[in-house]
């Protein structure tokens, strides 16, 4: 029988593995036979995947990857002991609710630097040393946030618009060597639920809005396998679209 | 016969106003009866814009909108010297082509904080409590950037996707204080901005002009519409992202 | 700044493998110089050395020598 979307023999980079999503999207990738290189903040789950990549091989490196300056050379060096990559994902990047009055710049610099500005480093460094090959697929995990207005999310919105559009960008720039950009637009995750800023805000969150969703909250499964589906062959003519995930959300 | 476009008593703030679309804009305003208030960093450029407005009580405003920390006194001050603003339109940017390979973080940080920072902060400022009329609205200029990919814009289409959407966000979060917010995306229009990011143009493919088959814009027409979005007559339309392209986003 | 130096930072902004172009080497000869390689200098030539070159110039440029003395 075939796998369209089985990954045997493609090494994969996944920026912000240590939390709920990334790890699903980790255990998703190696299910479908890709070797998995994983890269986050020496924070969150992190142990977790420490001692299970001992035994499921997956190789875990971490350095503060919000941090600009650390990037280019901690990826430099990633990329010397790892070799060239067929896929990146970047699932890493922080929430945060704030209305207006207080969203001042050093709010929305710390949105913007966690959300736009280190994928695109990544992106820029992983493609300037060649360390994607030619018909690689990188896949940022955006948010249904980015297509619509929030109370008192504008910096966060505003950060995911941003990614989005620098995913058509790239999509057009990176074409020459045949290498794919997409994101994906996830709606209320079931990790959402338990993260702090949340809950205690659900007034702002419009209490109800995940009921928006008809086919429910989100299992983190989804998001990985909507990862999988994009970095796999069976996407090969797909680049540029920023990919709905959400339950319903949006209709 | 009614002029529903009639500004007489109305004082509109217009930040970025030497030239292109926001000088355009101003002297447009000035011939429907408002006051307004220019800001840009170029002196000569303001005195020059100032010299072709038509009406009375208007006042210029010289300074750098790039030191975000300096928006918040001077906006107090121009409230306090010349009362507070019906409508707000945000005319400056710095629109440059840089492949990916050359947006450093510290690249992409300036763009944004020009091209977005200083549009959030303005809003934040203007829209804080006495300081604007009931019926307050606020005009951004986006580009098709936000919406298209293509080469070597990625940091001014996210910049542009940015301000889409946070425009989304604080129409519905300003909704109650009756401020309405809306972006006009402009595809080529003939401005000195252009004319330097022709020259800077060095052979890559541009096919924008062939796509809007109405021709080049003129400054005017941009103009036209953003009168229209600070006019009564839009009071029905707010979050929105208005194309003024010569058709180029439908073809 | 060396000759040798401005050469290494064409290099590396081209994506080119060290010593691969010298002073002589004809623009059109090396590889995938096309117009995003020619933005990518003309984005050099103004982030280190202050100048503008524009589209127009840059087109008029035969070999790595034109662009040295450019960036001057």
């Amino acid at each position: 029988m075939i796998n369209p979307m089985e990954l045997t023999g493609k090494k994969i980079l996944v920026a912000g593995a240590a939390s709920e999503i990334g790890l699903a999207i980790i255990t998703q990738l190696r299910q479908l036979g890709a070797k998995v290189v994983s890269l986050d903040k020496p924070e969150g789950n992190h142990l977790k995947i420490l001692r299970n990549s001992e035994s499921d091989g997956t190789v875990f490196y971490t350095f503060d990857i919000y941090e600009n300056a650390l990037i280019e050379p901690n990826l430099n060096q990633i990329i010397k002991e790892c070799g060239v990559f067929d896929g990146f994902v970047y699932c890493a990047g922080i929430g945060g609710v704030r209305p207006l009055s207080f969203t001042k710049g050093s709010f929305i610099s710390e949105m913007m630097n966690a959300n736009l500005y280190s994928f695109v480093e990544m992106v820029r460094c992983l493609s300037k040393k060649n360390s994607l090959v030619n018909g690689g697929s990188i896949v940022a995990v955006s948010s249904v946030s980015s297509i619509k207005g929030l109370k008192s999310k504008t910096a966060y919105c505003a950060s995911k618009a941003a990614l989005d559009a620098s995913v058509r960008c790239m999509a057009a720039e990176l074409s020459g060597k045949k290498i794919r950009v997409n994101s994906i637009l996830k709606g209320w995750v079931e990790s959402d639920m338990k993260k702090d800023f949340i809950k205690n805000n659900m007034d702002l969150n419009e209490n109800d809005d995940f009921k928006k969703q008809v086919l429910g909250v989100i299992d983190p499964v989804e998001v990985a396998n909507t990862v999988a589906f994009l970095l796999s062959n069976a996407t090969k003519t797909i680049t540029g679209i920023s990919l709905i995930l959400d339950g319903g959300y949006t209709l | 016969m009614i002029n529903p476009l009639d500004f007489t008593g109305k004082q509109i703030l217009i930040a970025g106003a030497a030239a292109g679309i926001g000088k355009e804009t101003a002297i447009l305003l000035s011939r429907l009866g408002a006051r307004v208030l220019l800001i840009d960093i170029n002196e000569d450029g303001l005195k020059e814009a100032a010299s072709c407005l038509e009406g009375s009580g208007h006042h210029l405003f010289c300074f750098d909108l790039s030191e975000l920390n300096e928006i918040e006194p001077k906006v107090k001050e121009i409230v306090l010297s010349h009362g507070p603003i019906d409508g707000f339109v945000h005319c400056l940017g710095v629109r440059c082509r840089r492949p990916l390979s050359m947006i450093t973080p510290k690249v992409l940080n300036e763009i944004f904080s020009l091209n977005f920072g200083s549009f959030l902060e303005l809003v934040r400022c203007i829209t804080k409590k006495n300081n604007f009329n009931e019926g307050l609205s606020i005009v951004g200029i986006s580009s098709v950037s936000s919406q298209k990919g293509g080469m070597s814009v990625t940091a001014y289409a996210a910049s542009k996707a940015a301000m889409d959407s946070a425009v989304r966000c604080l129409a519905k979060e300003l909704a109650s204080k009756k401020i309405r917010l809306n972006t006009v995306v402009p595809a080529q229009i003939n401005t000195p901005a252009y004319t330097s990011f022709l020259k800077m143009n060095a052979g890559i493919e541009d096919e924008t002009l062939s796509r809007q088959y109405l021709g080049m814009g003129e400054p005017i027409d941009v103009a036209n519409v953003i009168a229209f979005l600070l006019s009564t007559s839009s009071k029905f339309i707010t979050g929105s992202s208005i194309p003024v392209d010569g058709g180029f986003l439908s073809s | 700044m060396t000759n040798k130096d401005k050469i290494r930072l064409i290099e590396d902004a081209l994506e080119l493998g060290q010593n691969t172009i010298n002073e002589d080497t004809l623009l059109g000869d090396i590889h995938g110089y096309d117009s995003m390689a020619r933005l990518t200098l003309i984005v050099l030539c103004d982030d280190e050395f202050n100048k503008k070159l524009t589209g127009e110039q840059i087109r008029e440029f035969k070999t790595v020598k034109d662009i040295l003395d450019f960036m001057g």
